[in-house]
């Protein structure tokens, strides 16, 4: 060695100073440091064959080895240096103590002294350390910890099972990306690792309960002692459509429940479609058409001959937020021109009555809008000049031709009628988030690292083939009209979304109705869907209560009120009453739980009907009475059809009289189509289909002002 | 840094600190997160069975619950947790649960063909011998018993309704059932069709939707040609000729020219199905027997509807086998109330009670008693109806007995479907195979649809191709 002595340096020390050693050395150290306590528990668990801990342990022991006999002194130094070690940690922690107590005393630390700074350094590199070991940590925790299962003949064991849910009109896209990713998974480890069961949401006003009763279904909790109904498999992961609607679920969620954020995966702009050959006439009347407000289009779409159409805020979450962004103007204006005496209602929230002109534009279809599929669904099927509020990314899905739920399933060319949409320049937008739920603490580690997996592989931009924007409100794409490829992304605030619920609860038309339940022994008469009429009609009421706020009044009864053959009576169950939580909880419900079979031995049809809007009189405005019945009106002595129109054109305020037929023949009953033809009432046929869009249907219905 | 005020072993002592340090934390956050309890108070002294939603007319289940409850004041009481959604997602919730180590549930209710699948995977209590002896085995149908018991021979869940595939046929049309898929065809005519009221009509319909029930009628098909489709001795799953002819038949059907089978019959589950041949849009219908009650309620169906054996290969043989359904109930490892729960599942499956649900609901019962003694619901609970004009049931005893019999012999003749390493991937991809035979390519292909099967039934990694 020529240069050794040159530097003047004990070089004879320097040179033996094994630099790979020390990371060879301090690495074996963290890995054994980590690798060991993982592996102890995994065997204790019986997770984790002894083999492989034992091969790792004898591959370290060999190292190790080989490191103190090539480096003799290393065993000598390292008793000497711990020694040392310990001292400089000692006089660090109470170096520290000095500095914090100094600050605390008023004084200037001493740490900026250039001894400290080694220090410092020192600090820094053990965080540094201590980051980069829990990552690595982390790492080995997910690839050591399989499912426990003993079924060894199959690679992987059990697949890990993933509850997802997501909004209606977003499970075809996050199925589609599910099975994706299991196909990825599987190719990666050469076995099945995860299956995943995507679930469509239930309504939004039970996902706010299912949150804050541990997954419970509200309206069926209280119907029978001894049975709890769930809304489904509870969630592993949440996608809903907002992260403001995520906090405002989080802040209701029971304690039981953890809710975790973990990230927008993808963003959608809410946008206001029409119909192609509207646009024209839509932007003539909009003030700036590249930049239109949502007021300014609402102002627009009668001008242009459209109605508006949004998804029904009680049981879509796309309703609610895009009632939400409707009703911001209604603030704003308030903010800025309550001082200036615009002539405003007197009591109560001065903003209430542009929200309740906003409602009133809005538009029912005569078919379920419990999403914004089912919105667009509607109109495919039913071309009419509506706008629709919905996501930019239905609008595709609807654009595309592509599958949109219950009654558009099939495949179809292009669809009828080509929307268009505006870009609101106040509109905000849906920006997905990733939620993680964990129930009562139940967590699985093989679980949580399929959930970080599947939630990278959405991140990853998986849903951007299905019309989605990334996280920035980019796309790569545009594939609509009126579009550009980049969108600001303005988030909904929490306090919008409480803040819409309860004034839509305000601005929409108040109902005062009345459920009247067919009793007569036909009722029991079990349906396809193999539960009886009664349980349908009883499912249809319990449902109802969703759609009503504090201000709607309810009651039920039923008929006929005792078992006599000849028996015209009605038997009022819950009065009506202001449908407060209380009036629910404690008379509506107890009274719809007895309901288990039915009994009665006549069917007085018309008597009851007639009953009912007698009862309703001077209960409330707009009443309505929901006869749930199979329909023949068969009994001595009571009234006929022709004689319950009179009485009920005679009434003082006429009711609605809406048929919900649960019997065979449906609405084509003929004691059903004597009131029907006269238009006496109107018939939805709730035989099958889905509960919560023939309820929303009906209410949607009851709502619409004008002629009855 | 120098190495007079630092040198490297001390270094390297601060590191492996460091990293024993974060290692603690780690391994303290994992056992924070995933040593939990097991999501239910151990103080809670009641026995919780967990099944699909009660699809009984009159909540006729949950009265059972509310018997035992009534006959144990002192406790313990049952809860049923009801799961909406349908057989995927109660197994979704099922498995989901045993994985996480939960001890939610006591009693599960179990869709026959996950039983294995839970077995295999270890999540299952056994009964002992002595167990089983309390719950007089010989009186249960031989196969529904069959459908709880292990590879290892030992018992994991005991019968609690079964259920099996059937034909009914309009008789006002047809004189009597066919007994051969041909002759179904023959018996199709247009004069035939023409007697029925509905629109879109055609000769069957039937359940062929992409779910686990296109799995059924695809195997149903198989039989009803005298083929079968099993794992053979390398793993590998074997379609054979006689089963791809039955599958080929049953996609022709749907997509030939004059089609067989009513085309809607691509999107319908069961209800559908059964609302359509009400509807008088078929002359047959496959479904299980949950139907017999619900067409014998209607007004105009009731006297013109019978129920018979699937068709089979041949006209001189027996009838085709329906594929065995059902539920059974089983103890998950984890259950908090075991012995309690045994007693439990004992009370459920005694001949009292499934006599009621068979008179009352139209189940499928288990026991020999309960098609033997057979009594209609009413003289059962002493139900009396208020109107004399109106029958308080929905079946009367006499229908009851003519059931039993037909059903007694189906269950008898009825298969399970095959018994792979992975019920589930075999399923999916077997149905979704069909649906697309059904719906777009027209044709079943023998070797791909084995080679498929093979690759998602779980005994070799999984192509991409397995959905």
């Amino acid at each position: 060695m020529p240069s050794e002595g040159d530097r003047g340096i004990p070089e004879h020390d320097a040179g033996k100073r094994p630099t790979w050693a020390i990371v060879v050395f301090t690495l074996t150290g963290s890995v054994v440091a980590f690798a060991a306590p993982l592996g102890l528990t995994l065997m204790q668990t019986g997770r984790l064959q002894p083999t492989w801990p034992a091969v790792a342990a004898l591959a370290v022991a060999v190292v190790l080895g080989r490191l103190f006999t090539r480096f003799p002194d290393l065993t000598d130094r390292l008793v000497r240096e711990l020694g040392g070690a310990l001292h400089s940690i000692v006089r660090w922690w109470s170096a520290t103590g000095r500095a914090a107590a100094g600050f605390l005393r008023g004084r200037l630390p001493a740490l900026t002294k250039p001894g400290r700074l080694v220090l410092v350094r020192q600090v820094l590199a053990i965080v540094l350390v201590v980051v980069l070991g829990a990552g690595a940590g982390r790492a080995l925790a997910g690839r050591l910890l399989p499912a426990p299962s003993p079924r060894d003949a199959v690679p992987c064991g059990d697949p890990v099972e993933l509850r997802v849910l997501t909004p209606p009109e977003d499970r075809d896209a996050v199925q589609s990306a599910a099975d994706g990713f299991a196909a990825d998974q599987a190719r990666r480890r050469h076995c099945r690792p995860v299956h995943i069961t995507v679930n469509a949401q239930v309504p939004f006003s039970d996902l706010l309960q299912g949150f804050a009763t541990r997954w419970q279904d509200p309206s069926k909790q209280p119907v029978s002692t001894g049975v709890m109904a769930l809304l489904g498999p509870p969630p592993d992961i949440w996608l809903p459509a907002a992260t403001a609607e995520a906090d405002y679920v989080a802040g209701r969620a029971h304690p039981d429940v953890t809710l975790d954020d973990e990230g927008s995966i993808a963003t959608s702009p809410l946008v206001f479609a029409v119909p192609d050959d509207y646009a024209q006439r839509m932007a003539e009347n909009l003030p700036d058409p590249d930049a239109p407000t949502w007021a300014d289009l609402l102002a627009a779409a009668p001008k242009a001959g459209l109605r508006v159409a949004r998804p029904d805020p009680t049981v879509s979450e796309a309703g609610v937020l895009a009632t939400a962004d409707l009703y911001r103007a209604s603030h704003a204006g308030h903010r800025a021109g309550g001082t200036g005496g615009t002539g405003r209602d007197g009591g109560g929230d001065p903003g209430d009555r542009d929200r309740r002109a906003v409602e009133e534009q809005i538009a029912s279809l005569g078919a379920p809008l419990s999403s914004a599929h089912d919105l667009l669904c509607a109109i495919r099927q039913n071309p009419a000049p509506v706008a629709v509020i919905v996501p930019e990314q239905a609008l595709l899905d609807y654009d595309q031709a592509k599958p949109l739920g219950v009654g558009c399933s099939l495949p179809i060319a292009r669809p009828p009628v080509p929307y268009r949409p505006f870009h609101p320049a106040d509109a905000r937008v849906l920006d997905y988030p990733f939620v993680r739920v964990t129930w009562q603490g139940q967590a699985d580690a093989a679980r949580d690292t399929m959930i970080d997996r599947f939630r990278s592989w959405l991140a990853g931009g998986t849903l951007q083939d299905a019309g989605f924007r990334d996280r920035s409100g980019h796309t790569e794409s545009v594939q609509l009209p009126n579009t550009r490829l980049e969108t600001e992304v303005r988030r909904f605030t929490r306090t919008e979304i409480g803040r819409a619920i309860a004034e839509y609860r305000r601005a929409r038309l108040l109902v005062t109705v009345d459920f009247v339940i067919d009793v007569s022994g036909s009722m029991n008469r079990p349906t396809p869907e193999r539960v009886s009429e009664l349980d349908r009609a009883r499912e249809l009421v319990a449902q109802a209560v969703d759609f009503l706020g504090p201000s709607d009044a309810v009651g039920l009864s039923t008929f006929p009120g005792g078992r006599a053959v000849d028996d015209v009576t009605s038997a009022v169950r819950a009065e009506v009453a202001p449908a407060a939580a209380d009036h629910i909880s404690k008379d509506l419900q107890p009274a719809l739980a007895r309901l288990g079979r039915a009994h009665g031995g006549s069917t007085p049809l018309y008597n009851a009907i007639d009953d009912a809007s007698k009862a309703l009189v001077g209960k409330g405005d707009n009443p309505a009475v929901v006869v749930l019945t199979d329909g023949d009106d068969h009994v001595r002595g009571g009234i006929g059809a022709a004689e319950l129109a009179k009485r009920l054109a005679a009434a003082p305020e006429r009711p609605r009289i809406v048929m919900l037929a649960t019997g065979p023949k449906g609405c084509d009953e003929p004691d059903v189509t004597a009131l029907t033809a006269t238009r006496t009432a109107v018939c939805y046929n709730a035989t099958s289909g889905e509960t919560d869009g023939l309820t929303s249907l009906v209410f949607a219905e009851l709502r619409k002002g004008g002629s009855r | 840094m120098t190495a007079t005020t630092s040198p490297w072993p001390l270094r390297a002592v601060a590191f492996a600190a460091a990293a024993v340090l974060t290692a603690a934390t780690t391994v303290y956050q994992h056992e924070s997160r995933y040593r939990h309890g097991c999501g239910r108070s151990r103080d809670d002294n009641t026995i919780v069975m967990v099944s699909g939603e009660d699809i009984t007319p009159g909540r006729r289940r949950e009265e059972l619950i509310k018997t035992w409850n009534d006959q144990h004041p002192l406790g313990p009481r049952v809860r049923l947790v009801s799961l909406p959604g349908g057989s995927d997602q109660e197994y979704s919730q099922m498995l989901a649960a045993q994985q996480l180590g939960s001890c939610l549930y006591d009693v599960l209710s179990l869709d026959v063909v996950w039983m294995q699948e839970f077995i295999r995977s270890g999540y299952l209590d056994p009964f002992t011998p002595a167990e089983l002896a309390g719950l007089d085995q010989p009186a249960f149908l031989p196969k529904t018993w069959a459908t709880g018991a292990g590879r290892d021979g030992r018992q994991y869940a005991i019968p609690f309704t079964s259920d099996v595939g059937l034909l009914y046929y309009r008789k006002d049309i047809v004189k009597r059932p066919p007994r051969t898929w041909d002759e179904l065809r023959r018996m199709t005519t247009p004069a035939a069709l023409r007697r029925l009221p509905g629109r879109d009509k055609a000769g069957l319909v039937t359940q062929l939707a992409d779910y686990e029930g296109l799995t059924v009628n695809g195997m149903e098909a198989v039989w009803g040609a005298g083929g079968t489709i099993a794992e053979g001795q390398d793993g590998r799953i074997v379609v054979d000729d006689a089963a791809a002819a039955g599958l080929h038949r049953l996609v022709d059907g749907m997509t030939a020219s004059s089609p067989l089978i009513l085309a809607d019959s691509a999107e319908f589950r069961e209800s559908d199905s059964l609302t359509a041949f009400i509807d008088g849009r078929a002359l047959f219908l496959r479904d299980w027997p949950y139907a017999y009650p619900v067409i014998a309620a209607d007004p105009l169906l009731k006297d013109r509807v019978g129920v018979a054996e699937l068709p089979g290969p041949a006209p001189d043989g027996p009838p085709g086998a329906g594929a065995l359904g059902g539920q059974d109930l089983a103890i998950p490892k984890n259950a908090l109330h075991k012995e309690e729960a045994r007693r439990f599942i004992r009370f459920l499956t005694e001949p009292a009670q499934q006599r009621r649900l068979y008179a009352c609901t139209g189940y499928v019962p288990v026991r020999v008693e309960a098609y033997r003694d057979v009594a209609a619901c009413s003289q059962l609970t002493g139900e009396r109806p208020a109107n004399p004009r109106e029958s308080p049931d929905s079946l009367t005893a006499r229908q009851l007995r003519g059931l039993s019999g037909i059903l007694l012999r189906a269950i008898d003749r009825a298969r399970q479907r095959p018994d792979v390493l992975y019920y589930p991937g075999f399923s999916r991809a077997f149905h979704r195979y069909l649906h697309d035979a059904l719906t777009q390519r027209g044709v079943v292909d023998a070797g791909a649809l084995s080679r498929l099967l093979t690759t998602c039934a779980g005994r070799t990694p999984p192509g991409a191709v397995c959905p």
